[in-house]
């Protein structure tokens, strides 16, 4: 297939380009999109956070797979039916997973979807060019959260997947409207060694996301218990500050901005793991600057993992394949450090609620309803779903008894402040990631 | 442009170092067998229960809060579980010494100690509990 130069494009083109840059944006975004759905879904398939987690791991698994996999392979086969094979494998996965009764069929369903992005992911590159490629999937990956957060609030999960199908469908325009692929075979060109460096940095930045795009939201939605869509307006501060440094990036040496952005992850993953409380103002900052670190280095060092001409759709595949490979590896460390550090902080959380009412100065005949009702939320957090601690409290007065609202309010900033805080070692273990990044970015200064 | 990115940095590496260094407004668990500063307002029956937690959790050496959550049948992770027999005799012999001290310092009438304790050592907790409540209510 031949990329489309800038004087070729007549506006049916330009537009069929635009869908095939959405659906690159969306196949990105779905790696996280669902992440404040998580209660939703685990509300809708009585499950707990640790099975439902399965429909986020699924999706960047399959998408690391098979577009490692691909790398292989897919300079022999003709770009353009890969997109196309891709669009409608994605397409007919999300339809599923709009449909999906079970968790194992969601679950199957995000795996197939996972593959069928890969596909699309790969097939895109040489349509799009490196540039539109590159910002398309940046773009993508940041505004995930917030975009899956509006959805699901508006409507319901179901139509996060039901809305992206008809969005994806439409990029299948332009690989039927591109010209014969006269040179769509690559040939076996084994040069990918070159973009071994920033692929490494690129695997470990995007494990460092792990900490913004889910911690920080799971941390926003089951601890602090926003809804979706103000978990969305918190995290939407990622995709604007991504936004917002473009003309710095441009501005400023490219190995400045990759070395630059590095260190601005983790200094945000820094600050999100040393919140002092869950006053919105920090997340939103600390985000922010996950963000612009995110808009400074992942477009340059996209530009120097991808090959151009020959080799270009098999160096978009490897770096595709190695980011969301970073995201899962990493996802398989923190989950078991956050799974290790949450049960032992849930229960000083319930100690410290204890004895928050105990001390209370309201008298027992409101303090011993309140505690069973609240030991009864607390018993819902161990079943796995988030728990309304403020609810027992106005349930019993609190909206009219100043005493029963200080109480109520103290209890809950001692549980979320404490629950918080049992996410520290994780955020600290992705900045740990993104500062490996940082590292990594050094070496591309060397060989300069 | 660099040099004002860079004091943005700094800046914002002084400030997360300041309110990570701010000591953390959280609830102790006191020890119990400590006297502590008891909540103005709760009344006097709520003030001989809480005595009589702190005393009961003493003798059990854990603190008020391990010992409410497991007498309440809540999960208690890694922490000691007593039988309900256990907890009982723990809860009376505290209630019983708070009634003292409370007759002692002039809270209670000397009359009504003999007649509390009774109640204490036969009455079963659940219905002592609803009892404080009916009374406070």
């Amino acid at each position: 297939m031949q990329p489309m130069v800038a004087g070729e494009r007549g506006p049916v083109e330009r537009l069929a380009l635009a869908a095939v840059a959405v659906a690159v944006a969306i196949a990105f975004a779905d790696s996280s999109v669902v992440v404040l759905a998580l209660p939703e879904l685990y509300g809708r398939f009585h499950t707990t956070i640790v099975g439902v987690s399965w429909v986020v791991t699924a999706y960047n698994a399959a998408v690391a797979a098979v577009a490692l996999a691909l790398v292989l392979v897919v300079h022999r086969a003709p770009a353009r039916r890969v997109l196309a094979g891709g669009i409608v494998v994605f397409v007919a996965a999300s339809v599923a997973c709009a449909a999906a009764q079970s968790l194992p069929f969601l679950v199957t369903a995000r795996t197939v979807q996972g593959a069928g992005a890969a596909l699309l992911i790969a097939g895109a590159l040489p349509l799009l060019g490196a540039h539109t490629w590159t910002t398309a999937g940046t773009f993508g990956a940041a505004v995930g959260p917030a975009l899956g957060g509006v959805v699901t609030d508006a409507f319901d999960w179901r139509a996060i997947f039901a809305i992206q199908a008809p969005l994806a469908a439409a990029g299948l325009v332009a690989p039927l409207l591109a010209r014969a692929d006269a040179s769509l075979d690559e040939g076996w060109r084994p040069s990918l060694a070159r973009t071994l460096r920033p692929n490494l940095c690129l695997g470990l930045l995007f494990g460092a996301l792990v900490g913004v795009l889910f911690l920080a939201v799971l941390l926003v939605i089951t601890v602090w218990g926003y809804r979706p869509l103000a978990g969305a307006a918190i995290v939407s501060s990622l995709p604007a500050a991504t936004l917002a440094v473009r003309p710095l990036a441009r501005r400023l040496a490219a190995r400045d901005a990759v070395f630059g952005g590095a260190a601005l992850v983790a200094l945000g993953l820094v600050a999100l793991a040393l919140l002092p409380s869950s006053a919105v103002a920090y997340p939103m900052l600390a985000l922010a600057f996950c963000g612009a670190g995110l808009g400074l280095a992942v477009p340059l060092l996209s530009n120097d993992a991808l090959e151009t001409g020959a080799e270009a759709t098999r160096s978009g595949t490897l770096t595709t394949g190695i980011r969301h490979l970073g995201l899962v590896l990493a996802l398989a460390v923190i989950a078991p450090i956050l799974a290790a550090d949450l049960p032992p902080a849930g229960h000083r959380a319930t100690l410290r609620a204890t004895a928050v009412l105990l001390d209370a100065p309201v008298p027992l005949s409101q303090k011993v309803p309140v505690a069973i009702d609240v030991s009864h939320q607390f018993d819902r957090a161990q079943a796995g779903e988030v728990p309304d601690l403020a609810a027992p409290f106005d349930a019993h007065g609190a909206r009219s008894d100043v005493q029963l609202a200080r109480t109520r309010d103290r209890l809950v900033a001692t549980v979320e402040e404490t629950m918080t805080r049992a996410f520290r070692r994780s955020f600290l273990f992705s900045a740990g990631l993104a500062a490996a990044a940082l590292a990594a970015a050094l070496t591309l200064r060397r060989r300069a | 442009m660099k040099a004002l990115l860079a004091a943005l940095l700094v800046g914002a590496v002084v400030l997360i170092v300041v309110e990570a260094r701010r000591p953390p407004d959280l609830p102790r668990i006191a020890n119990p067998c400590l006297e502590r500063r008891l909540p103005a307002g709760g009344g006097e029956v709520q003030r001989l229960i809480l005595v009589g937690l702190d005393r009961a959790a003493c003798r059990l050496g854990t603190s008020r809060e391990t010992l409410v959550l497991s007498a309440g049948g809540g999960a208690v992770p890694g922490g000691p579980r007593w039988n309900r027999q256990t907890v009982d005799r723990a809860v009376r012999a505290g209630l019983i010494g708070a009634i003292d001290e409370a007759a002692r310092r002039g809270d209670i009438p000397s009359f009504a100690r003999p007649l509390l304790e009774e109640i204490v050592r036969r009455v079963p907790i659940d219905l002592l509990v609803r009892g404080a409540l009916a009374l406070t209510g």
